[in-house]
């Protein structure tokens, strides 16, 4: 057996240190510090969200209860243990006798051995790809969703308050518009000059004294689409009649017909939104008489909007959602590039194995299949107990080739081949066990390596900060996370697997040490043979 | 009742989420650790230094050890049985945090080399 942390060599050790040996070569020591620390972070975040949860509470309130009754049960239940006779235990132990230990244990071996050959890691790990590639294509729908998204909402906005202001929509239209909205191509989808209505204006809109107002108190009511950003990331506005660019501190104007509203802070009212134009522009348009250039309604005054700092914060507050929602995506994405790739590791690690696994296989379905006195038909029913007669005569054939074999007369005798593979494959039956187990634990370590369930935590941490962070894309979340939930099923299956793997061949491996073996097979065939006979013999004698 | 068996239901699933990871630590130990050695250390204890933490991790359990002029702390965590000690004496799930913790602080620390890795 080896393990990457072995007591050090002497030529290894450089200081002693208070009678402890300093590990100098940290490159194996580190790699476990690491993939220990990682299960430790494990345990640490399932124990506090197990300590928070109110379930726990619950259940630990239910099980107080649970105890008190069965506390109060015991001693009425005791006296039913008096009831059990010597005669159901005689029973239970006779049926185990009947079995021979060596051979049970193997057959039980090459069963968990047979199963998971057929089955295959591969099988496991393959779905674990699948179930990884699903999820990133889930994943770059949401970048997708995002925008189109928010284009589909503001389209949606914009279309009812085009109905509102021509005063022809009911209710009911509205409603069967916002119905079949999401199934139709909507062509104001890919227009990006949108004007979308005012969500929401908690301040009071203040006027100055020239009559002016401030472009932080009338924001919300300021077209999206007039703010852009130079490669400095200054902010300007540009006038959408000369395209001039009117940077923070300069003036700009919304133009209205005095008729229309009574006051300045009429003008922004729910839920209009206003192009502002440069001065000049809307003075010339104003004094000569022209309709608004946008709405071709009618004007003939105009206000002055001063553009002050806040310009520059509504618009950076638009980006951290956007920036936000790119980083969920990104540490989406690492993490599932991360299990990918492990996973992609792993496959190759099963391939070498499945080679490794065969000779032993192999042999232990010879082993079996002689012990149930069918040497030559290897199928899957042969674990199936054959007739008394052909068992009994294949343990005699054994222990007689073996006592030849032992004393080197095999050879020249002429036993059949395939008893000639058996013999010699007991012989190396140990060294095979040795090897593969070898193997075993060399994947077994690649996947505590790996961390595949620490990425996975991760990634069910991302997923389910990221539903929180947009709640509109629970939906595809929802799936993720029901994916990340399969990969993580399929992770604890492939360890359970591998864990009874190695079980099954540890177990192997003390039964098929070469002089125990021998020393246990004959003594097994010899009571074989023995009890066989009696049974036959009694069978006779009933005849 | 639904409700209550609900509960249940996801009660024990958070525990056996927890008892899953406890295994995978444990394991961690059986699969890198010979059996010959008997604990790996990871500490930044220092002849100079008073002031230090020590990480003992062995088959069976953790160990952070902190000690100072003023104070000398033990934490234990059964790897076997779960269960987490303060000075001998059962304790919170915050030692746990903070074994945690430490171990990514002295994984830096090694890294670093401002901590060693010894075996016993």
């Amino acid at each position: 057996m080896s393990f990457p942390i072995q007591p050090l060599m002497h030529h290894e050790i450089h200081v002693k240190h208070h009678g402890l040996t300093v590990i100098e070569n940290t490159e194996q020591s580190s790699k476990f510090l690491k993939a220990f620390a990682n299960r430790l972070r494990c345990l640490s975040k399932s124990s506090q969200i197990f300590e928070k949860s109110a379930d726990v509470q619950s259940l630990h309130e239910q099980l107080l209860v649970q105890f008190h009754i069965y506390e109060s049960l015991v001693h009425e239940l005791g006296w039913l243990f008096l009831c059990q006779t010597q005669f159901d235990i005689a029973g239970s132990q006779s049926s185990t006798d009947s079995e021979f230990a060596l051979i049970q244990s193997m057959k039980q071996c090459y069963q968990h051995i047979h199963d998971i050959t057929q089955d295959s890691l591969q099988d496991i790990l393959l779905s674990l790809k699948g179930a990884l590639h699903i999820m990133g294509q889930y994943s770059e729908m949401i970048p997708q969703r995002q925008g189109a998204f928010s284009v589909k909402k503001s389209s949606m906005n914009q279309r009812i308050s085009v109905l509102e202001s021509m005063q022809e929509a009911s209710d009911s239209h509205l409603n069967q518009a916002d119905a079949i909205a999401p199934r139709v191509f909507d062509l104001l989808d890919i227009n990006p000059h949108i004007v979308t209505p005012v969500q929401s204006v908690n301040n009071e809109i203040l006027v100055n004294a020239d009559g002016s107002v401030n472009l932080s108190d009338i924001r919300p009511f300021i077209v999206d689409s007039m703010f852009h950003a130079d490669d400095n990331n200054n902010v300007y506005l540009e006038c959408p009649m000369w395209l001039t660019e009117c940077p923070l501190g300069t003036d700009m104007a919304i133009l209205y017909h005095s008729d229309d509203v009574g006051s300045i802070q009429d003008l922004f009212e729910y839920p209009q939104k206003h192009h502002c134009f440069s001065v000049l522009a809307a003075e010339q348009l104003v004094s000569n008489g022209k309709s608004h250039p946008i709405t071709r309604g009618k004007i003939n005054n105009y206000v002055v909007v001063r553009l002050d700092a806040v310009a520059k914060q509504a618009l950076d507050k638009r980006e951290p959602r956007q920036t936000q929602g790119e980083q969920f995506n990104q540490k989406i994405q690492t993490i599932l590039a991360n299990l990918e790739k492990k996973a992609d590791d792993l496959i190759g690690l099963c391939d070498d194995m499945v080679i490794e696994t065969l000779p032993l296989h192999q042999q232990l379905e010879t082993l079996v299949a002689f012990f149930n006195g069918d040497i030559e038909a290897i199928d899957d029913a042969m674990l199936q107990e054959q007739p008394l007669q052909m068992r009994l005569d294949s343990l005699k054939q054994f222990k007689l080739a073996y006592e030849q074999y032992q004393s080197g007369m095999f050879e020249a005798i002429g036993y059949t081949e395939s008893l000639g593979r058996l013999i010699q494959s007991i012989g190396n039956l140990h060294e095979e066990v040795i090897t593969t187990d070898g193997h075993v634990k060399g994947i077994v370590i690649s996947l505590h390596e790996s961390g595949l369930d620490g990425l996975s935590r991760d990634l069910q941490d991302v997923l389910l900060e990221a539903s929180e962070f947009f709640p509109e894309h629970k939906d595809v979340y929802g799936e993720l996370y029901d994916l990340q939930m399969m990969v993580k099923k399929l992770i604890i299956q492939l360890e359970q697997r591998l864990a009874s793997y190695r079980t099954q061949l540890a177990r192997l491996l003390q039964l098929s040490q070469p002089q125990e073996l021998e020393k246990q097979l004959i003594r097994d065939c010899e009571l074989s043979i023995q009890q066989l006979t009696q049974e036959l013999s009694g069978l006779s004698f009933e005849v | 009742m639904s409700y209550v068996f609900a509960s249940v239901k996801q009660g024990v699933r958070e525990f056996k989420a927890v008892l899953y990871d406890l295994k995978q630590l444990r394991d961690c130990v059986l699969l890198w650790v010979s059996p010959s050695i008997s604990a790996v250390v990871i500490t930044n204890q220092h002849v100079m230094k008073r002031q230090f933490y020590s990480l003992k991790v062995s088959r069976d359990s953790i160990v952070l050890t902190m000690q100072s002029d003023y104070s000398n702390q033990d934490y234990e965590l059964d790897l076997k049985r779960g269960i987490i000690k303060k000075n001998g004496e059962i304790h919170s799930l915050e030692a746990l945090y903070l074994m945690s913790d430490y171990f990514q602080r002295a994984l830096a620390d090694v890294s670093e080399k401002k901590a060693q890795v010894f075996q016993k």
